[in-house]
C-alpha cells in the first residue's frame, strides 16, 4: 500500500483537535508540578488557551491559510477538512470555552476542584472535533470514544455526591452498551461495503441491486448505527439515562453534555448522510420519522411534571433532540442535493442557537448555586426577579428562546428547521413538532412564573449576591448571541450556507 | 417634513420601544412614567400626521419602507399603511398614552418593568398592523404575547397566573399552526414573504381548493382564537378579569382587533374561495358569539366580566360584517373595530377607576353611585350608550352599517343572519342598562360608597380624549370612513373576483357597484 505524502494541509486540518490535546497535556503537567496555591489559575489557563485556539483557528480560517480548495481529505481520506468541520470546530471550541468559563466559579471551594476536570473538558472537545471531521468510521469511533470517556469521568467527578456517582455509572454502563451497538453496526457496514471510508462506501454500495444479499447486512448496519447515535443524542426510547445523568453531573458538565455532545453526534450523523449518501439510506426515513415524533413528545410531556430545573432541562434537551431529528428526517427525505443541504444548514444553525441558549441557562443555575440559593429546584427561583433581577431576566430570555418566541435565536432555529421540513413535504411531522413547542411553552413559562409571579420564600440561610466576572461574561455572551442570532441571523446564516457549499 | 414622512411608519412603531430602552436606565418613578407617556404621545402625534398625509384615493400601500432583513430567506423589513391598517394604528396610538395615564396611580409595584412591557407591547401591536412582510408580521404578532403574559401574570388579580398561562398557550397554539401555513405560502409564492407579491401570485394562480381549505383553516384558527370567536373564547374572560386595568384596555382595545385584522388582511384575500365556502360556518359562529356573549353578560355579577363577555358579542358583529363581503358591511366592520376599541376600552378604564377606589367589582357592592360620583356616572352613561349603539354615538354607525351590509349580502341566508344579529343589539341594551341601573341608581346605602371621590382631573382628561372620538365617529364618521373607502372597495372586489359561480348553472350573480 503506497501512502500519499503528507502535506501541510493534512496538519492544518487537524490543528484544532491537536491544539486542544496539547493544551490538555499542558494542563495535566501544570497540575502536577504547580504548587497547590496556584492551582486555581489552572482553570483560567485552560480557558485562555481555548480562547487562543479559537482566535488562531479564526486567523487560519479568515486568512484562508487553512485550506487550498473546497475540501481537503487528509491522512489518506481519513479526515475531511472543509467548511463543515471548521464550522463545528468553532462550535465545539465555543462550547468548551463557555463550559470552562462557568466551571471556574462553579468549582471554587468544591472538593472536586482538580486539574483533571479541565483536562477532561479539553479532551472531550478534541474528540468532538474529530467526530465532525471524520470521513471514516474508524476515526468517527475514535473521536466518539475520546469524547465519551472524558464525559463519563466528568459526570462522576463529584465523588462525595451519590447522585454524581449514579450518573457516572449509569452513563458508563448504558453508554458502553450503546457503543457496542454502534460498533457492531459499523462492522456490518464494513461487511457490506468492504471499507470503512465514507467515499468508498458510497462507491461500493452506490448501485446496490435489490436482490444482492449484502443489502440485509447493510440494513442491519444502518439500524445499529442509528441506535448508537440515538443513544448519544438521547432520543426516545434511548433517552432513559439522560435525566439521571443530567441531574447528577456537575452543572457545567450537564450543559456541555446537552450542547457539545449532542452537536458532535448530529455533526457526525449528518456527515455520514451527506458524504456517504446511497439510496439505501432512505430506509432509515421511517425510523427517523418515528424517532423524531417519539423524542419530541416524550421529552416535552415528561418535562411538564418536573420540579427540578436540571431534570427539566434534561427533558427539554431530549425534546430539542427531537426537533433536530425532524431536520435529519427532512434531510433523508430530500429529493435532491440542494434540499438536503438546506436541511443540513438548518440543523447546523439550530445547534449553534441551542448552544448559546442552553449553556446560558446552565450558567444561571451555576450563579444560583454560588448565591447559596440552591438552583436545582424550581422553588429556589421564587421571587428571583426581586432579589436578582439580572439572573431572572437572563434565564427568562434563554427559556423564551428555547420556547421559540421571536425574535430570539430559538425561534429562528425552529423556523429554519420547520421550513426545511415543509420544503420536503413533511407536513404532519411539522404539525406535531409545532404542537410540541406549544406544550413546551407550558413548562418553560412555569419557571418564569416562579421567578416573576411568586413571592420570595423564607430562607434559613442568608443568600449572597455574587458577581463572578467569568460567569457574568459567559451569561452575557450567551444572551447576546441568543438575541443576535434571532434578530440578525443573516451573517451566521450566510456562514452556514457558505460552509456547506464549500464542503462535502 | 419630508425626511420625517420617509420613516414615518417606522418612527411610530419604534418610538415606544425607544422609550422602553430609555426607561431601563431610569430610576425615579415619576421620570419613568413621564418618559413612557411622552413616548406614547409622540407616537400618537406622528400617527395623526400619518392620518393627514394618507391619500384616501389610493387603495395601495402608502409610506412604504423596505430594507432587507434576512436575505437568506428573502425576508424584508417592510412596513406601510393602507386604508385598513390606518385606523387601527391610530386607535392603538390613541389608547397608548391613555393607559399610561390610567395606571399613573393604579400601578405602584415594579414600575420600571411595567412600563417597559407596556411600551414593548405597543411596538408589537403597531408593528403587526404595519407589517407588509408575512415573517415580520409573525414576529410582531408573537412579540405581543410576552409583554401581555407578564402584564397579566405579574400585575393581575388573584388568579393571574392561570389566566396568563392560558392566554399564552391559547394564542401560541393558534399561531404555530399559522406559521406552517406561512412557510407553505412562502414556497408557493416563489420564496417570498412579501405581502403584495404573495397576493398577486395567489390571485393569478390560485391554490388548489383542498389546499386553500387547509391553509385557510390554519390562518383562521389563529385569528379566531385571538378575536375570539365562539368556541375559542374561553381564555378571554379569564385574561380580562385578572389583567390590570391597562392590560384589559389594551387587550380589548387592540389585541382582539389583531384577530379580525388578520382575517381581512391575510386569511380572506389569500384564500378567497375557501373564505367564501367558510361564510356559513363563520357567520353562524359569529351569530352564536353575538347572542351567547350577550346572554352570558347579562348574568354576570362582576362588572369586568360583564364587559369582557360583551366583547365576545361585539366582535361577533365585526366577524359577521367581514364575511358578509359587501362594501357597507366591511366598512362597518372596520369602523366597528375602532368603536369597540374606544367604548370597551373606556368601559374598562371606568371599571378600573371604581375598582381602584373600592377594591371590588361586584355589582351588588355598588348602588346609587351617581350621588357621590355624578361626573363618573355621566361618563359611564355616555360610554354605555355608545357600546349599546345609540344613534349619534360611534357604536350605532358600525352596527348599522354591518346590519345593512349583511342584509344586502348575496350570501345564503344573509337576511336571516342580519335579523338574528339585530337581536344582539337589544340584548346589549338589556345587559348594559341593567348593569348601569344597579350600579348608579337606587339608594346609596353602603357607607363605603357614600364617601367615594369623584373623578380626578387626570381621569377626566383621558376619558374625555376617548369621548371626543366616540362623538366624532357618531356624528361625522366620514372623516374616518373616507380614508378607508377605497381600500375596502378594493378588498371586496378582490374577494368577489374569486367568487365561484353559484351551484346551479344559472347566470352568474351580478354585483352592481361592486365589480371593479
Amino acid at each position: 500500500m503506497n501512502l500519499p505524502a503528507l502535506t501541510f494541509y493534512d496538519f492544518a486540518g487537524i490543528f484544532t483537535p491537536t491544539a486542544l490535546v496539547a493544551l490538555a497535556v499542558a494542563c495535566l503537567i501544570a497540575d502536577v508540578y504547580l504548587p497547590a496555591a496556584y492551582r486555581r489559575w489552572l482553570g483560567r489557563f485552560a480557558l485562555t488557551g481555548t480562547l487562543l485556539i479559537l482566535v488562531l483557528q479564526a486567523i487560519l480560517h479568515i486568512e484562508r491559510i487553512y485550506w487550498a480548495h473546497n475540501q481537503h481529505l487528509g491522512f489518506s481520506n481519513f479526515f475531511a477538512f472543509d467548511g463543515y468541520s471548521v464550522f463545528f470546530n468553532y462550535l465545539f471550541l465555543i462550547a468548551a470555552a463557555l463550559t470552562l468559563g462557568m466551571s471556574i466559579p462553579h468549582l471554587e471551594g468544591k472538593e472536586y476542584h482538580r486539574g483533571e476536570y479541565y483536562v477532561l473538558i479539553l479532551l472531550a472537545a478534541a474528540g468532538m472535533c474529530l467526530m465532525a471531521g471524520a470521513m471514516d468510521l474508524v476515526i468517527l469511533f475514535l473521536g466518539l470514544e475520546t469524547m465519551s470517556i472524558a464525559i463519563y469521568a466528568l459526570a462522576g467527578l463529584d465523588r462525595q455526591n451519590p447522585k454524581s456517582n449514579e450518573a457516572a455509572l449509569k452513563y458508563l454502563l448504558l453508554g458502553a452498551f450503546a457503543t457496542g451497538f454502534l460498533l457492531f453496526g459499523m462492522a456490518c457496514l464494513y461487511g457490506a461495503a468492504g471499507s470503512t471510508n465514507y467515499n468508498t462506501i458510497k462507491e461500493n454500495l452506490g448501485q446496490l441491486d435489490g436482490s444482492d444479499p449484502r443489502i440485509y447486512i447493510l440494513w442491519a448496519g444502518v439500524g445499529l448505527v442509528l441506535v448508537g447515535f440515538a443513544f448519544k443524542v438521547a432520543a426516545a426510547p434511548f433517552h432513559m439515562w439522560a435525566p439521571d445523568v443530567y441531574e447528577g453531573a456537575p452543572t457545567p458538565i450537564t450543559g456541555l453534555m446537552a450542547t457539545g455532545v449532542k452537536a458532535a453526534a448530529f455533526a457526525a450523523l449528518v456527515r455520514i448522510f451527506l458524504s456517504a449518501w446511497i439510496e439505501e439510506w432512505t430506509i432509515s426515513y421511517d425510523v427517523l420519522y418515528v424517532l423524531a415524533i417519539l423524542t419530541m413528545t416524550v421529552g416535552n410531556l415528561v418535562a411538564l411534571a418536573q420540579q427540578n430545573l436540571k431534570r427539566l432541562l434534561a427533558y427539554s434537551s431530549i425534546a430539542h433532540a427531537g426537533y433536530l431529528l425532524v431536520g435529519v428526517t427532512a434531510l433523508v427525505a430530500s429529493p435532491d442535493g440542494a434540499s438536503a443541504y438546506t436541511a443540513a444548514d438548518a440543523i447546523m444553525f439550530y445547534l449553534l442557537a441551542y448552544l448559546f441558549m442552553n449553556l446560558g441557562a446552565f450558567a444561571v443555575i451555576v450563579a444560583m448555586g454560588r448565591d447559596r440559593r440552591g438552583g436545582e429546584f424550581l422553588q429556589d427561583y421564587s421571587g428571583l426577579s426581586r432579589s436578582r433581577p439580572d439572573l431572572a431576566f437572563l434565564l427568562s430570555l434563554f427559556l423564551l428562546s428555547m420556547t421559540g418566541v421571536p425574535p430570539l435565536a430559538g425561534f429562528m432555529g425552529k423556523f429554519y428547521l420547520f421550513q426545511a421540513a415543509v420544503h420536503n413535504r413533511l407536513y404532519w411531522l411539522v404539525i406535531i413538532a409545532v404542537l410540541n413547542s406549544v406544550v413546551s411553552a407550558y413548562y418553560y413559562l412555569r419557571v418564569i412564573v416562579f421567578m416573576y409571579m411568586q413571592p420570595e420564600p423564607e430562607r434559613t440561610q442568608p443568600v449572597l449576591k455574587d458577581h463572578s466576572p467569568t460567569l457574568a461574561l459567559v451569561t452575557l455572551v450567551s444572551a447576546a448571541m441568543t438575541v443576535i442570532l434571532g434578530l440578525f441571523p443573516s451573517r451566521f446564516l450566510d456562514i452556514v450556507l457558505k460552509v456547506l457549499q464549500q464542503a462535502i | 417634513m419630508g425626511a420625517l414622512d420617509h420613516n414615518l411608519v417606522s418612527l411610530i412603531v419604534f418610538l415606544p420601544l425607544a422609550g422602553a430602552l430609555v426607561i431601563l436606565f431610569l430610576g425615579q418613578d415619576r421620570t419613568i412614567r413621564t418618559v413612557a407617556l411622552l413616548a406614547m404621545i409622540a407616537s400618537f402625534l406622528l400617527s395623526v400626521r400619518l392620518f393627514l398625509v394618507f391619500n384616501p384615493q389610493l387603495s395601495t400601500w402608502q409610506l412604504v419602507e423596505r430594507v432587507d432583513w434576512i436575505p437568506a430567506f428573502h425576508i424584508t423589513y417592510q412596513v406601510g399603511v393602507d386604508g385598513i391598517s390606518l385606523l387601527l394604528i391610530l386607535l392603538t396610538t390613541l389608547l397608548g398614552p391613555l393607559v399610561i395615564l390610567s395606571s399613573w396611580s393604579q400601578v405602584t409595584e415594579r414600575l420600571k418593568e411595567y412600563h417597559v412591557f407596556m411600551l414593548l407591547l405597543q411596538t408589537g401591536m403597531l408593528g403587526a398592523f404595519a407589517a407588509m412582510d408575512l415573517f415580520l408580521f409573525y414576529v410582531f404578532w408573537e412579540l405581543m404575547l410576552i409583554p401581555m403574559y407578564f402584564l397579566i401574570g405579574v400585575w393581575g388579580g388573584p388568579r393571574r397566573i392561570y389566566a396568563a398561562i392560558k392566554f399564552f398557550l391559547f394564542t401560541m397554539f393558534g399561531s404555530v399552526l399559522m406559521l406552517i401555513a406561512i412557510i407553505y405560502i412562502y414556497f408557493y409564492a416563489g420564496n417570498t414573504f412579501d405581502l403584495v407579491v404573495i397576493i398577486g401570485k395567489l390571485s393569478s394562480e390560485p391554490l388548489r381548493r383542498d389546499l386553500q381549505y387547509w391553509l385557510f383553516a390554519a390562518f383562521a384558527l389563529a385569528f379566531a382564537i385571538k378575536v375570539p370567536m365562539f368556541p375559542f373564547h374561553t381564555w378571554l374572560p379569564d385574561a380580562h378579569v385578572e389583567a390590570p386595568t391597562a392590560g384589559s384596555v389594551i387587550l380589548a382595545g387592540v389585541l382582539l382587533k389583531m384577530g379580525t385584522y388578520g382575517f381581512i388582511r391575510f386569511a380572506m384575500p389569500f384564500f378567497p374561495e375557501a373564505a367564501f365556502s367558510a361564510v356559513p360556518i363563520i357567520s353562524i359562529l359569529a351569530l352564536i358569539g353575538i347572542i351567547y356573549g350577550a346572554l352570558v353578560s347579562m348574568v354576570q355579577d362582576d362588572v369586568k366580566k360583564l364587559v369582557a363577555y360583551s366583547s365576545v358579542s361585539h366582535l361577533g358583529f365585526v366577524m359577521l360584517g367581514l364575511f358578509a363581503l359587501t362594501p357597507q358591511a366591511v366598512s362597518g366592520a372596520l369602523i366597528q373595530m375602532v368603536n369597540h376599541g374606544l367604548s370597551t376600552g373606556a368601559l374598562f378604564l371606568l371599571v378600573g377607576i371604581i375598582y381602584e377606589r373600592r377594591h371590588t367589582r361586584l355589582i351588588k357592592d355598588f348602588g346609587g353611585l351617581s350621588k357621590p360620583m355624578p361626573l363618573f356616572a355621566a361618563f359611564f352613561l355616555i360610554v354605555s350608550l355608545s357600546s349599546i349603539g345609540l344613534p349619534g354615538l360611534n357604536g350605532f354607525v358600525g352596527e348599522f352599517l354591518i346590519l345593512l351590509g349583511t342584509f344586502l349580502s348575496k350570501n345564503h341566508h344573509a337576511k336571516l343572519y342580519a335579523v338574528l344579529a339585530a337581536t344582539g343589539v337589544i340584548f346589549a341594551a338589556v345587559y348594559m342598562l341593567w348593569m348601569f341601573q344597579r350600579i348608579m341608581f337606587g339608594p346609596c346605602d353602603k357607607p363605603e360608597n357614600q364617601k367615594l371621590q369623584d373623578l380626578k382631573p387626570r381621569e377626566i382628561l383621558y376619558l374625555t380624549a376617548i369621548l371626543v372620538f366616540i362623538v366624532w365617529i357618531g356624528v361625522y364618521p366620514r372623516t374616518f370612513l373616507d380614508k378607508t373607502q377605497v381600500s375596502v372597495d378594493n378588498f371586496v372586489s378582490l374577494m368577489h373576483s374569486h367568487r365561484l359561480p353559484a351551484p346551479p348553472p344559472a347566470a352568474p350573480p351580478s354585483q352592481p357597484g361592486v365589480k371593479p
